[in-house]
């Protein structure tokens, strides 16, 4: 088939991190084009990523075939002609979709010539010391290179369509729009750089976002050029795009352009098969949990398990930008607050930050080996003892606990009980930290005197690893981790979409994001109370530091006064939301984006998509979520007025 | 002594800057013999004229590239052209013996003793001593063997697929030689991940040559003026190497400035020559006439004045009263026309850029950047 005589339309879609596993990109284009490539397939448009070639993720992701068009042969071949070494396959996930990848390392000769010809016709510059920028240099050209190419394969109207992924991809969208090809360009950033180091800095971000002086604040930091890429991407696009509208207004000021279109980031979600089947899997993950706290509390075990709410935080090492520092402070305040109640509950808090360490240290691994040991010891009794019971049963005597306990097993559960005795209190941290001094988590920990005493009510575990199945201490992969978690923590201060909560959404586990993270702020605009829904939203923009920490800690308190029927009200609503941030719905905005950069590429022959739809793009109206029907969410005490005034009206109308 | 030389080489504008910080480190020496260097079409007039005032001669190259490894049967190896560029040197039969030193070498005392040495002699490599490392060597231009390394290029080809794969496996006995292997000293290899500190600084007084290897060149490293102005805060004598490269290449105005009067009679005594390759075929026995053709055209060969029998000036050179020149070499060195001035100036621009010296708060403002932009979209 060639697909030049059709009147399909090609889509490109390019990104510095396909089948190229980095950061959070690739998850976003992992799981999206999952659903991408069934619609297109679908609709019989072709549909490529293209991307930079890492063998070691090839060698695992990627199957390499034959191109099913021809005309894609050909333009290959035009490039391999010329030293360029490229691969061609299909991305082993799912929907297999076709992914165009390019060495850079083969096209290096040509660096000197592509940075020249990108200066004269931009006045950018690349420094010599900047490897990734070269690298992102070489990759921009050959993806314009290639998509010049076979557009000019094609006769016809214009029909190619290429979306831009982050600067580290847009520099082929950039070029494209330079060398005037005929190719509607639409970039999309998933946060801007400056934003990201500005934020890091402790300033206060959202209330100065109109009065930064961009080009000071990014060349005193030496991102300068990176600045400028990102910009002139942004500018040249004939639709740009972005996850949320707080990075939407991030752009207007930093990038000073406004975003078009807001497409958020969503996710696969599994549809489990029985309604609450997802409560089940809570209480399985729980107990594994519940192992790791037994062996990590040994000789402390003076709180009762069912009565423990586990509550964490997880994400990259970044303390103030992920709200580590919000976090602490208000487990800190948790504990007071318990403490002045006389609560029955203990909390476990879960710090979840991959940094550099030296292994397990001693106290988690003998913890393990403890536990390991008396369950094998009170197996073995075990055992016995119901030998010793059906014996006497048998026999038509009523066993009698001495006579069943000898003392044999007596001095052996004695033994075992001794053995578990320590003086010292249950570590805060996991593994041996590569410079434990100075970690500023550890630090935080320590000045607010979270030490897991026997008194304290909040206690704390630092975990600075991945959660994974491999790893000795929990035995369980994240997402189990997650399931089995009572209520998840993110007030982040920097937070472009925010990936975390929304994977304890889609598990049904309440979470607590913040006013200025793209999620806090997309499920504020769907669910008219988001609390009942256990979406718990701090506002980090319009209130003191220590107020927002108040409020943080009052939700948490809040939420450890709920009874155990109420919490599960709530991960059942929490649940329903899944169908919000599924990529079933969300893809949608991409499309809108995609359609609306033809209209403005080639206003005679594409129309504008329906405005009616581009006027609502930051809101699906077919979803929200309105005030629950089913009565007590959380209870009376914690019924805050902030949510009460959802009028009447909008509910009926969004109800029908 | 015109027999003999030290011979560098640059294939492109990066390595122009250490080209000009050896040069000048060279004549600090006060060296008896030429400095020669060999330039590709990557390095402009401009940079050309600049060098001529500290090297004695430059010689123009073809890197060579597709068309000559299709002659030589390599078809499908194109990344080995600059490795053949270097050699070229065994070209330069003018010489009898000459010493190669890498464009990201310095030499900080005389070391015109190396000519006595014998081909080929070379200091280890830190990776690997028992190959010697290629960026300082003592050699005798001599067309049988370039000839033979070719022939070795394509038929074995480079096991590190640069030069220095293909010379220690064409001399591979080297490291039995004694007489053949130079003591550490004249090429002390530093930035690299392994550093014998304590032995620098023992031994720092004995150095000859210093070797910037790996990607840190001193160029890229701007922040190191001078050892004078921060040689009260050098850490290691690694950041005093830097600096030491800093003093030599700082020294640059002084030459470009002093010679230039000197220079206009250089290019006199030196003109630009084509001349025609008579010893080609002797090199590439299978090259046909066609391509010979196409060789000429494209070498040209600057050689003094009293070694050309028959020549023509292939640029005419400006004729002005060297008053007059003085005065304009101030400003715009050699050219006077505007628009030339503009792509130099633009030259100078990118590099600015490049070695991270961005003026982001007048020329390069980002608004005036977006605003081109913009206009280009047109």
């Amino acid at each position: 088939m060639n697909i030049s005589a059709e009147p399909f339309k090609t889509y490109f879609e390019v990104s510095w991190e396909i089948a190229n596993k980095i950061g959070g990109i690739y998850t976003v284009i992992k799981t999206k084009s999952a659903v991408e490539t069934a619609r297109f397939s679908d609709l019989g448009d072709p549909y490529f990523l293209i991307g930079p070639l890492n063998r070691k993720c090839v060698d695992l992701e990627v199957e390499i075939v034959e191109p099913q068009f021809p005309i894609i042969s050909e333009t290959l071949n035009t490039l391999r002609k010329q030293g360029i070494v490229v691969s061609y396959g299909r991305w082993l996930i799912e929907g297999h979709p076709s992914v165009i990848l390019f060495d850079i390392g083969s096209a290096y000769f040509k660096l000197n010539e592509w940075r020249q010809e990108f200066f004269e016709l931009t006045h950018i510059g690349v420094p010599d010391s900047d490897t990734e920028c070269k690298d992102v240099m070489v990759f921009g050209f050959l993806v314009a290179w290639f998509i010049s190419e076979f557009t000019s394969r094609l006769p016809g109207v214009p029909t190619v369509n290429a979306l831009f992924h982050e600067w580290q991809g847009g520099i082929g969208g950039l070029l494209l729009r330079l060398w005037h090809k005929q190719v509607a360009v639409t970039f999309h950033t998933h946060a801007t750089l400056l934003g990201r180091y500005l934020c890091a800095g402790n300033v206060d971000f959202y209330n100065n976002l109109p009065h930064f002086d961009v080009d000071t604040e990014a060349g005193d930091r030496g991102i300068y050029h990176k600045y400028c890429l990102e910009r002139a991407c942004a500018a040249t696009a004939h639709v740009f795009s972005t996850v949320s509208v707080n990075t939407g207004e991030e752009c207007e000021h930093l990038l000073k352009r406004k975003a078009d279109v807001i497409c958020p980031n969503g996710l696969n979600v599994k549809e489990v098969a029985a309604q609450h089947e997802f409560q089940n899997l809570h209480n399985v993950a729980k107990y594994k949990i519940h192992t790791f706290v037994q062996s990590h509390f040994h000789g402390h075990m003076d709180f009762d398990l069912e009565d423990t709410l586990y509550i964490f935080s997880a994400g990259r090492y970044e303390y103030s930008n992920k709200g580590v520092d919000m976090f602490i402070e208000s487990l800190a305040k948790l504990n007071h607050l318990m403490k002045e109640s006389f609560a029955k509950k203990t909390v476990i808090a879960f710090l979840v930050f991959p940094t550099g360490t030296n292994y397990y240290n001693v106290e988690s691994l003998r913890g393990l080996a403890l536990l390991k040991q008396t369950r094998e010891v009170v197996q073995s009794i075990q055992e016995k003892l119901g030998a010793k019971i059906f014996d006497s049963v048998t026999k038509g005597i009523m066993p009698n606990g001495d006579q069943i306990l000898d003392s044999d097993d007596q001095i052996k559960l004695k033994r075992c009980i001794l053995a578990n005795q320590r003086t010292e209190l249950p570590p805060i941290v996991t593994h041996n930290m590569t410079d434990d001094r100075s970690d500023t988590i550890l630090n935080h920990l320590r000045r607010v005197k979270l030490f897991n005493q026997s008194s304290d009510k909040v206690k704390v575990i630092f975990h600075p690893e991945f959660i994974s199945a491999t790893s000795p201490l929990f035995n369980m992969d994240y997402e189990d981790f997650v399931r089995g978690s009572h209520l998840g923590v993110f007030p982040s201060y920097y937070e472009p979409w925010g990936y975390t909560p929304a994977e304890c959404t889609v598990r049904g586990i309440p979470s607590v994001t913040s006013n200025v993270s793209g999620y806090g702020l997309f499920m504020a605009d769907h669910i008219a109370e988001p609390e009942n829904y256990g979406v718990y939203i701090v506002d980090r923009r319009n209130r003191s530091w220590w107020d927002s920490i108040e409020q943080l800690s009052n939700f948490m308190f809040k939420f450890t006064q709920m009874s155990q029927k109420q919490r599960i009200i709530q991960r059942n609503r929490c649940e329903r939301l899944s169908e919000l941030l599924s990529w079933t719905s969300l893809t949608k905005k991409y499309s809108l984006a995609r359609n609306m950069a033809f209209s403005r590429a080639f206003p005679d022959i594409y129309n504008l998509p329906d405005l009616k739809e581009a006027g609502l793009i930051h809101r699906s109206p077919s979803l929200f979520f309105p005030h629950p029907y089913s009565e007590v969410g959380t209870p009376k005490g914690s019924r805050g007025c902030s949510f009460s005034s959802t009028d009447q009206d909008s509910r009926d109308d969004t109800d029908k | 002594m015109i027999d003999n030389a030290y011979v560098t080489i640059i294939t492109n504008e990066y390595y122009y800057h250490g080209a000009v910080a050896l040069g000048i480190s060279l004549c600090k020496t006060d060296t008896k013999y030429r400095k020669v260097v060999l330039v590709s079409d990557g390095v402009n007039q401009e940079l050309r004229n600049n060098l001529r005032t500290i090297w004695d001669e430059i010689i123009q190259i073809d890197v060579l590239d597709s068309k000559d490894i299709r002659h030589l049967s390599l078809i499908g190896r194109p990344e080995l052209g600059v490795t053949f560029s270097k050699l070229l040197v065994w070209e330069l039969i003018q010489f009898k013996t000459c010493v190669f030193l890498d464009a990201d070498t310095i030499v900080l005392r005389n070391i015109d003793e190396l000519f006595c040495r014998d081909e080929l002699s070379a200091a280890p490599d830190i990776g690997w001593p028992d190959c010697f490392n290629s960026g300082v060597f003592v050699f005798k231009p001599c067309l049988e063997t370039y000839r033979n390394l070719l022939k070795l290029a394509g038929d074995v080809g480079s096991f590190d697929g640069g030069d220095q794969g293909l010379f220690n496996t064409y001399w591979v006995n080297w490291v039995n030689e004694q007489d053949k292997r130079l003591p550490f000293i004249f090429n002390v290899a530093i930035n690299m991940s392994y550093f014998y500190n304590a032995a620098i600084l023992k031994f720092k007084r004995d150095i000859r040559v210093l070797h910037f290897l790996g990607l840190d060149k001193p160029w890229l490293r701007p922040c190191y003026v001078s050892s004078e102005n921060v040689g009260k805060n050098l850490d290691t004598s690694r950041d005093e190497f830097y600096a030491k490269w800093w003093d030599f290449y700082n020294e640059k105005d002084t030459y470009f400035n002093r010679n230039e009067v000197h220079k206009s009679k250089t290019e006199h005594e030196i003109p630009q020559i084509k001349i025609s390759l008579d010893h080609t075929h002797t090199i590439l026995p299978d090259v046909t006439i066609e391509h010979t053709a196409e060789l000429e055209d494209d070498v040209i060969i600057n050689i003094p004045n009293d070694h050309v029998g028959n020549h023509e000036e292939v640029e005419p050179v400006h004729k002005i009263p060297e008053a007059e020149m003085e005065e304009l070499n101030l400003e715009a060195p050699i050219i006077e026309q505007e628009d030339i001035e503009e792509v130099i100036d633009e030259k100078q621009w990118r590099f600015d850029w490049q070695r991270g010296h961005i003026d982001y708060h007048g020329r390069d403002a980002s608004y005036t950047i977006i605003q081109n932009i913009l206009l280009k979209l047109k």
